[in-house]
């Protein structure tokens, strides 16, 4: 008798592992969403990688100020002379870099509300950049204001490194000056057409 | 003793002359707005009681190369009308939670609530998670949060695996929702060939053996709480090919799902076996039979396939007021290298054992074929000479094509889905086909300069209708003859019916066409909306590519050109 109540009782539990569990409707959907990557940041700092090729190292700070709207502010200091537009537009062949600095403002719009980690934007940008040179022992300056509309993508890599790529297109003021007794006279101004590509690689920061 | 009720009918065929009565019909359209988003996805009736909701989406996000670039996310809006089918609001749903985007997979009404359900692939975890939640259709927003109820494998590797994916649907009996999985498989690569093999051009035929097909699902109940379930739920069948897929599926009141599949195995010849049998093609198909299975909610399965050697185009699965288990289908004839519709079938099983009770099927009628065959039709107007040539050159024929041409004239050739099928209140299955059929027309431009352009336009184009009903072990056949709409891209849903208080309503794309259940009595309307002389204020022309059956009397349509809409309401009196 003991043998058949034992026997039952295992057969008992077998039968009850053996049903299907059925899994649960789970309310904290949010744990869900958490795939490691930092799509929600609220700033991305960044350099600007196609700077370099003119000598500058350009650091930008872009902050969200919604879904849709960001602003970028940046800071560029020039080391050097790269690409020396001054001696390929203005015919300075010889000119030896001294010094140059630049900064920048722009306004974004993010489409689908996925400001500032991904898909495109559209933005308008004003960028000022002041390169100091020397040719033939005279000191000149040269000095770009550019406003332009810029629109570009913004991509995510890993979970929070960013990358960007943009292209501009606007208007670019050109002032020359020369140095004489310390103090520089511009003689020489034009407004022309710009055309500009930017490649940028930052962190995006979640505060 | 074996539960086997076989009833094996001879065919007893009622047909019919094609009655044309008028319907009373208005047709009215609402103010003209600019929609937010491209196109509709869905229009509802308001759960108010009063008034409608659509919503409609759009791509965003396309920055350095446009929207081209395929780096774009979908945006929804939702839209609220008044009876009239005027716009009273048009707001965007938001699907977005902590910088993380939600795709909408579907909504769906269940307990008289709306319900959205959204899904998101988390990389980290590489999973597809599905989550639902309420959503509010007068003020357009979620309401509540989001809950958490199925999820599926992702591929980090798109290109070498297969699309992972979720189907959902609610029960006939409005008494479960019920949710299908499947994870991204590994997508089996084409062995490259050899030089000489490719010179050969040999085509290898499919291996039949036993396979497994694999899909989880999730049943829920009115609670929306889980009562059934199967991870990775195995469908094993013997021979068969690797290519199986999920016609149909359904729930009873219990719970149990019932998956209806089909499995095809097709010969493929080469073109030098073609040749020395003789054939005029270079496949033959062999086997075209669908596969039932029936999963209880304590996970035990039963199942059924198709009487052997009937080859059958298609199938539906519906449950009559015992529960019984009807499988409707389409009897189809090899013709060249397809299934050519011949005859339809009714299979009712019993729904706790799955025994055959009857079996009733009949060949498409004569007179009806008739008026809907193309080929019979064109011989009708054949005159004496282009009857002599037609006999000569049917003397040039292999017996292999003169036995295709037979068939072809006894055939619905451009019917080979079950556009409808349906009970009516006394349990009569009721089936409904239209013709469709695409035509690719390719144009050449050239301009002053001599250029060259070549535009290819699909037109698909929708036809007569064919009637079946099976009364006990009859099969009352008729037919509807209209005008084809030709449209330029395929519509979601190309007819609407309805069966209700005695009558059978179908929405075409042009026409309301209603019959009584006997197929006697066949009443039309052809809509004046869609011809392009109805102009609407406000709109330079209309373009109609989506259209909902509200219910048995009401028809809403939007009418666009451009960003421009205005909605059309039919009503049948």
């Amino acid at each position: 008798m003991k043998k058949l109540f034992l026997l039952a009782v295992m057969l008992n539990s077998l039968l009850s592992n053996s049903q299907v569990e059925l899994p649960k409707a789970d309310a904290d959907f949010k744990k869900y969403l958490n795939d490691g990557k930092r799509t929600d940041a609220d700033a991305d700092v960044k350099m600007s990688i196609s700077a370099m090729a003119a000598g500058f190292i350009d650091v930008g700070y872009e902050h969200k100020i919604d879904d849709t709207w960001s602003v970028t502010g940046s800071a560029a200091l020039q080391v050097s002379s790269l690409i020396d537009l001054s001696s390929v537009s203005f015919g300075f062949e010889d000119s030896g870099f001294k010094s140059g600095f630049g900064l920048g403002l722009e306004g974004r719009h993010y489409g689908a509300l996925a400001a500032i980690t991904d898909l495109g934007y559209w933005g308008f940008k004003y960028r000022i950049r002041r390169t100091n040179f020397e040719f033939e022992d005279v000191v000149y300056r040269r000095v770009f204001q550019d406003i332009y509309y810029t629109r570009g993508n913004k991509y995510l890599l890993g979970t929070a490194m960013s990358a960007e790529l943009s292209y501009g297109l606007g208007m670019r003021y050109v002032q020359f000056a020369e140095k004489e007794d310390r103090k520089f006279i511009f003689d020489y101004e034009d407004v022309g057409l710009l055309v500009n590509l930017e490649v940028k690689l930052g962190y995006y920061i979640k505060y | 003793m074996k539960k086997l009720f076989l009833v094996n009918v001879a065919l007893s065929v009622f047909i019919l002359t094609s009655a044309q009565d008028k319907l009373k019909v208005s047709e009215r359209h609402g103010n003209v707005f600019k929609l937010q988003g491209y196109g509709f996805l869905d229009i509802f009736k308001s759960s108010s009681g009063s008034g409608y909701w659509s919503i409609s989406s759009k791509s965003e996000g396309g920055g350095l190369f446009g929207r081209g670039q395929n780096r774009t996310k979908s945006v929804y809006y939702g839209q609220s009308y008044d009876e009239e089918m005027n716009l009273v609001k048009q707001r965007r749903l938001y699907f977005e939670v902590g910088g993380k985007n939600l795709r909408m997979e579907k909504i769906v009404r269940f307990n008289r609530d709306y319900y959205i359900f959204l899904s998101f692939d988390n990389v980290k975890k590489k999973k597809r998670y599905l989550f639902y939640g309420r959503l509010d259709d007068i003020d357009l927003t979620l309401d509540g949060d989001l809950v958490k109820i199925a999820e599926v494998k992702i591929s980090l590797e798109p290109e070498d695996f297969s699309s992972p994916d979720f189907d959902i649907s609610v029960s006939d009996n409005e008494n479960f929702i019920v949710i299908f999985g499947k994870d991204a498989k590994k997508l089996k690569r084409e062995k490259k060939r050899g030089f000489f093999a490719l010179l050969s051009r040999k085509k290898s035929s499919p291996v039949v053996g036993t396979f497994n097909f694999k899909f989880t699902y999730w049943v829920l109940d009115k609670e929306l709480e889980i009562v059934n379930y199967e991870k990775n739920h195995s469908l094993k069948i013997d021979e068969s090919t690797d290519k199986f897929y999920v016609r149909d599926y359904s729930i009873d009141d219990k719970g149990a799902i019932y998956i209806l599949g089909k499995n095809t195995i097709v010969d493929a010849l080469t073109r030098r076996e073609a040749k020395r049998k003789k054939k005029a093609t270079w496949v033959d198909i062999k086997k075209s039979a669908f596969v039932l299975e029936k999963i209880n909610p304590d996970g035990s399965t039963k199942r059924r396939v198709t009487p052997e050697g009937e080859l059958f185009v298609d199938m539906d699965i519906l449950f009559d007021k015992e529960g019984n288990v009807n499988l409707l289908g389409l009897n189809g004839e090899q013709v060249y290298y397809k299934l050519a519709t011949t005859g339809v079938t009714r299979l009712i099983y019993n729904n706790e054992s799955l025994d055959l009770m009857s079996e009733v099927s009949s060949k498409l009628d004569d007179e009806l074929l008739k008026n809907i065959n193309d080929i019979q039709e064109v011989e009708q107007a054949m005159n004496k000479r282009q009857k002599r040539r037609k006999v000569r050159k049917e003397k040039k024929l292999t017996p292999e094509q003169i036995a295709f041409n037979d068939i072809a004239k006894r055939a619905a050739l451009n019917a080979n889905t079950i556009t409808f099928s349906g009970l009516d209140e006394n349990g009569d299955a009721i089936i409904i086909l239209e013709e469709q059929h695409l035509e690719i027309v390719t144009t050449t431009y050239r301009d002053a300069n001599g250029n060259t352009q070549t535009v290819t336009t699909y037109y698909y184009h929708y036809d007569d209708l064919i009637m079946a009903k099976f009364i006990d072990t009859e099969v009352l056949q008729n037919y509807y003859k209209k005008s084809f709409v030709s449209v330029n891209r395929k519509l979601k849903s190309s007819i609407d019916v309805t069966l209700a208080n005695g009558e059978i309503s179908i929405m075409t794309q042009g026409h309301i066409v209603r019959s009584d259940y006997d197929l006697q009595n066949v009443k039309d309307y052809e809509l004046k909306a869609f011809n392009r002389k109805d102009r609407v204020p406000g709109l330079r022309t209309k373009n109609f590519t989506y259209r909902k059956t509200i219910d048995k009397n009401t028809i809403l349509a939007p009418a666009q050109f451009k960003r421009k809409v205005a909605w059309y309401k039919f009503k049948v009196y």
